[in-house]
């Protein structure tokens, strides 16, 4: 190990400067010296195998000099495993980086296998992973880099234009994650069902975000039926059952053998006024199973 | 098309495993494909990654499980049947097949040796003579649509012939039945179409036209063939133009050659979603317990209603009608019973064996 220019360090980084979110040591350490000793490929060009963002860190204190090491590289593969190993973020890289990862192997012919895909995303998913990222159009490539959306959410979506993506994101209303990929998957098939054009699409969003419950008011948009359906329970529900201790459950979406019923009776005026109830309900029973 | 003109042009390579070469149904189709030389393999997985899709021809001998309960669907009602894999893999290019998510990616499979298969029918038949035995090979691809390349299920129907308990389906969206016509001995063997509104088509990719489809069923029937229709699945948004579906249907079958109708609506797995593009999936579909989504339950019973009163009028007798993967409450709604309180469909629902703890269908 020796010591080295971080001016020269620096014209030797190469195309292993992949990465942007290093977990750096604190700036007293990268002043006093004390970081990993940099790997310097002894057998090549003498090329800066990783370190990038410790190296521009390093300049920004004023640091002249940092530890270095010189080691063996057999191959490109063995290259960037070797700057996998040192970063050691499986699992934790930006969307950029990984891409950057992906076309560097790419590049250098290396095989996107199982043991690299643990290095990079902690498990197989890699290359399947960085195809599909590919595959996606910038504004959601954004968006998933931005962690607004999931990468299955944006391939559902990608038809949404751009600017109806944008009133969503940048609605002052704040969405959870699932809520948000609810919205946008909703927001997406109404326009695909509707042939919605641009503009359309615009307005539609801006619609819903200006909406108490933006989430709730596209499920409407989108499932105009069942919403109407769920309204008419209600309605039959509040007059079938008002003041009665009594209550009635539609099963979820309808879909079902039956409604659930539950009484809570504390009286026996409780009763009478249950057995009320339930005559109506046999007078509008037709009313209520139509709903099945 | 005629299937010689669809083979050399949909087929574009041949593989295979040496125990399979020299079977009789692969000389048969190698003579058939003759613009195509067979490469030969230990197993699939030794076909490059860029020939594992539905151009390529992967002949093996069988293996796996040789008769399976068909595997249905948890929760919801099970239809008693049976299947043996034969045919895996469908080019046909439906828009709304399950096998797109998942066997996208995978030669088509031939498992040119029927043996192992048609032994263990005829054992389960044997074993309940008085139990009838429904099983097909339409479960993970398409049964007649390389059949007359391989000329496979003529020896199913004939080897089962003999067997009066045992109701052997090839079930088929092609209109390929012609080579299996002059099958002398039938027995109960079905010849199954797959049948959907015209306006459909487009959803059905290299199908054959719904009219071919009649008139393929039309000379099965006249062959001594019984025959069933499968409603499968139904789009809501085409109710009306059924009940023309089923009046095509009776005018080109008779009524008592008519084995069995299944009505079953359209439904996807989440994983089947993604790959749906399609006008019809905007429609509301609901959540189920079989973790599948559907039409609301109310809609498809009545779409369900529409098609069995249609068949019902159109047919000079009633024909068995049962649903493929549907609950209780929908059977109840429909049809005011469950099958196995329905006398026309006795010998279809309760009379199948038991099914053991474990297996896979959901009854």
């Amino acid at each position: 190990m020796r010591m080295e220019s971080v001016e020269q360090l620096r014209r030797r980084l190469g195309a292993l400067d992949l990465f942007v979110a290093t977990r750096l040591p604190h700036d007293r350490l990268i002043q006093r010296g004390l970081t990993v000793a940099l790997p310097l490929a002894g057998a090549s060009r003498g090329e800066l195998l990783w370190g990038g963002p410790l190296l521009r860190r390093a300049a920004q204190l004023g640091v002249k000099t940092v530890p270095v090491q010189e080691v063996d590289v057999a191959d490109s593969r063995d290259a960037l495993f070797l700057a996998l190993d040192l970063e050691a973020r499986a699992g934790e890289y930006t969307w950029d980086e990984r891409e950057a990862i992906y076309r560097f192997a790419l590049e250098h012919e290396i095989t996107i296998d199982t043991e690299l895909s643990q290095l990079v995303t902690g498990d197989g998913s890699f290359a399947d992973a960085m195809m599909r990222y590919l595959r996606l159009a910038p504004r959601w490539q954004r968006a998933v880099e931005d962690g607004s959306v999931d990468i299955r959410t944006a391939e559902a979506c990608g038809s949404l234009p751009a600017p109806a993506l944008a009133e969503v994101s940048g609605a002052p209303v704040q969405l959870s994650f699932s809520n948000r990929r609810r919205l946008l998957s909703w927001l997406t098939e109404i326009c695909g069902r509707d042939g919605l054009h641009e503009s359309a699409a615009v307005e539609l969003a801006r619609q819903v975000m200006r909406a108490d419950d933006p989430v709730e008011a596209t499920r409407l948009l989108r499932y105009p039926r069942l919403s109407a359906m769920e309204s008419r329970f209600r309605d039959l529900e509040r007059e079938l059952t008002s003041g009665v201790p009594l209550s009635l459950a539609a099963p979820q979406g309808f879909e079902g053998p039956g409604f659930e019923m539950q009484l809570r009776l504390r009286s026996a005026s409780d009763i009478d006024r249950a057995i009320d109830a339930l005559r109506r309900i046999q007078d509008r029973g037709d009313e209520l199973f139509d709903l099945l | 098309m005629n299937s010689s003109t669809y083979y050399k042009a949909r087929l574009a390579r041949f593989y295979g495993t040496p125990d399979a070469l020299s079977l009789p149904a692969v000389e048969r189709a190698r003579r058939i494909l003759s613009h195509l030389e067979p490469v030969m393999v230990s197993s699939a997985d030794e076909i490059p990654p860029q020939h594992r899709n539905l151009r390529t021809l992967f002949v093996t001998s069988f293996r796996g499980a040789p008769l399976a309960p068909c595997p249905g669907t948890r929760v919801h009602r099970c239809c008693n049947y049976y299947t043996v894999d034969l045919y895996a893999g469908c080019p046909l290019g439906c828009t709304y097949c399950i096998m797109q998510s998942y066997l996208e990616s995978s030669p088509v499979t031939v498992y040119a040796d029927p043996s192992p298969a048609i032994a263990a029918i005829r054992a389960q038949a044997l074993a309940d003579p008085l139990i009838p035995l429904r099983v097909g090979t339409g479960e993970t691809g398409d049964s007649l649509l390389f059949d007359p390349l391989f000329d496979l299920t003529r020896r199913y129907i004939g080897e089962l012939a003999d067997l009066p308990n045992v109701y052997f389906e090839a079930k088929t969206k092609t209109a390929y039945v012609d080579h299996l016509l002059d099958v002398p001995q039938k027995g109960n063997a079905v010849i199954g179409f797959s049948v959907n509104v015209q306006q459909a088509a487009t959803e059905e990719g290299a199908s054959a036209p719904l009219r071919e489809r009649i008139a393929a069923a039309s000379r099965a029937a006249e062959a001594g063939f019984l025959v069933a229709f499968h409603f499968d699945p139904l789009f809501r948004m085409a109710e009306a133009d059924y009940r023309a579906v089923a009046a095509q249907l009776a005018a080109a079958v008779p009524a008592r050659q008519v084995a069995w109708v299944s009505l079953g609506s359209m439904r996807y797995t989440p994983g089947l979603r993604a790959h749906i593009d399609r006008p019809y999936i905007h429609d509301e579909f609901v959540g189920c317990a079989d973790g599948k989504y559907r039409y609301i339950q109310r809609e498809r019973v009545a779409l369900y209603r529409a098609v069995v009163d249609a068949l019902v009028e159109h047919f000079e007798s009633r024909p068995p009608i049962y649903l493929c993967m549907e609950s209780e409450a929908v059977w109840e709604r429909v049809f005011g019973a469950l099958p196995d309180e329905m006398p026309e469909l006795e010998a279809l629902f309760a009379g199948a064996p038991p099914r053991k703890e474990g297996q896979r269908c959901g009854r």
